[in-house]
């Protein structure tokens, strides 16, 4: 018989020892009544408090942050959404699963010459959004973001994650997975969702 | 022919450029602006048609604005078809990225990078 979490969550909070709550009120969008996945992020700032401080006046977040300690902070309610997701690229297209239907459609969108690569990929995400997940990728509404301190550079990308934001990574998706009973499909890396530098969380591990 | 990369959008602007309420700025900043090549990463195919000459990479630059990593981020999709070149910024010779989602980067010989973007820029496929 599977040991119970020890972990559990009320009221949209995670309670467990290893997560300290610094809830950002302002990150909240709306209801999120039923997630059914995980984003994998790294903020492109050297230290938590850089994304701290931007929490305070950015539309822009995520549910949890973990820090280059390890320190796993939750930074928003899991009952509420927050922008953390962007437009979202076109699931079976990038899986190459696409019905000889839905790849016409997808393409006439995607690869329509004369409009602009931005329109395009604006387009591409509206029509996503008449799927439903798992035929589309997960949006904001419906995901758990966890970022992880990772700063960003021209040259390098982003950072590696260390061993002790895996560590953390780790501990934090088996939990989130079993109490909100995802699979372990259920969780990405944010490039793969969205249109999002390759690097980022490229060295992510769960 | 080769058309302009930039097109009038909407009923609004073409080539030249468009609109901007980007760079407000007055004065040219990036001199000496020089594509080196084009191309894109991964399987990125879909925008393969990316190019830009050195003119109209110019151009672009000027109507970009410094962004944060937070803005860049979140505000930009990074769509992963680039020219790259050089140019000259702020008194630093510079190699620049322009990506196909209206972002550049620039990474200068004096350490400096900076991360650009111009929210009211639509880049467009040049025929092949």
């Amino acid at each position: 018989m599977a040991e119970q979490p020890e972990a559990k969550i009320e009221s949209g909070k995670l309670i467990h020892s290893k997560v300290e709550q610094k809830i950002y009120k302002g990150l909240h969008k709306g209801e999120m009544a039923s997630p059914q996945a995980i984003v994998v992020h790294q903020t492109g700032a050297t230290t938590a408090q850089h994304t701290f401080n931007s929490y305070v006046s950015s539309p822009h977040g995520a549910h949890f942050l973990i820090s280059k300690t390890g320190k796993i902070y939750q930074t928003a309610l899991l009952n509420k959404y927050t922008y953390h997701v962007g437009k979202l690229r076109s699931r079976c297209i990038e899986t190459n699963d696409c019905s000889k239907a839905e790849l016409a459609k997808a393409n006439a969108i995607y690869l329509k010459k004369g409009e602009s690569y931005g329109l395009r990929v604006k387009k591409l995400h509206k029509h996503e959004l008449t799927k439903s997940y798992p035929d589309r990728y997960p949006t904001n509404k419906e995901s758990v973001g966890i970022e992880i301190v990772g700063d960003y550079s021209t040259k390098t990308g982003y950072e590696t994650v260390n061993s002790l934001q895996n560590t953390a990574l780790v501990w934090l998706v088996n939990e989130l997975n079993e109490l909100l009973c995802f699979d372990s499909d259920d969780v990405y890396r944010h490039p793969e969702v969205s249109y999002k530098k390759s690097s980022e969380a490229s060295s992510a591990k769960w | 022919m080769v058309k302009n990369m930039f097109k009038k959008v909407g009923g609004v602007l073409l080539f030249g450029l468009l609109v901007s309420a980007c760079n407000a700025g007055s004065g040219t900043q990036f001199n000496s602006v020089t594509v080196i090549e084009s191309g894109y990463e991964g399987d990125s195919e879909w925008c393969s048609d990316f190019n830009l000459t050195s003119e109209e990479a110019g151009d672009f630059l000027e109507k970009t604005k410094e962004l944060t990593v937070n803005q860049y981020h979140n505000e930009y999709e990074h769509l992963s078809c680039y020219v790259k070149g050089t140019t000259r910024y702020k008194e630093a010779s510079c190699q620049f990225t322009v990506w196909a989602g209206a972002t550049a980067e620039l990474t200068c010989d004096d350490g400096q990078e900076f991360l650009l973007g111009c929210s009211s820029c639509e880049l467009i496929g040049k025929d092949q």
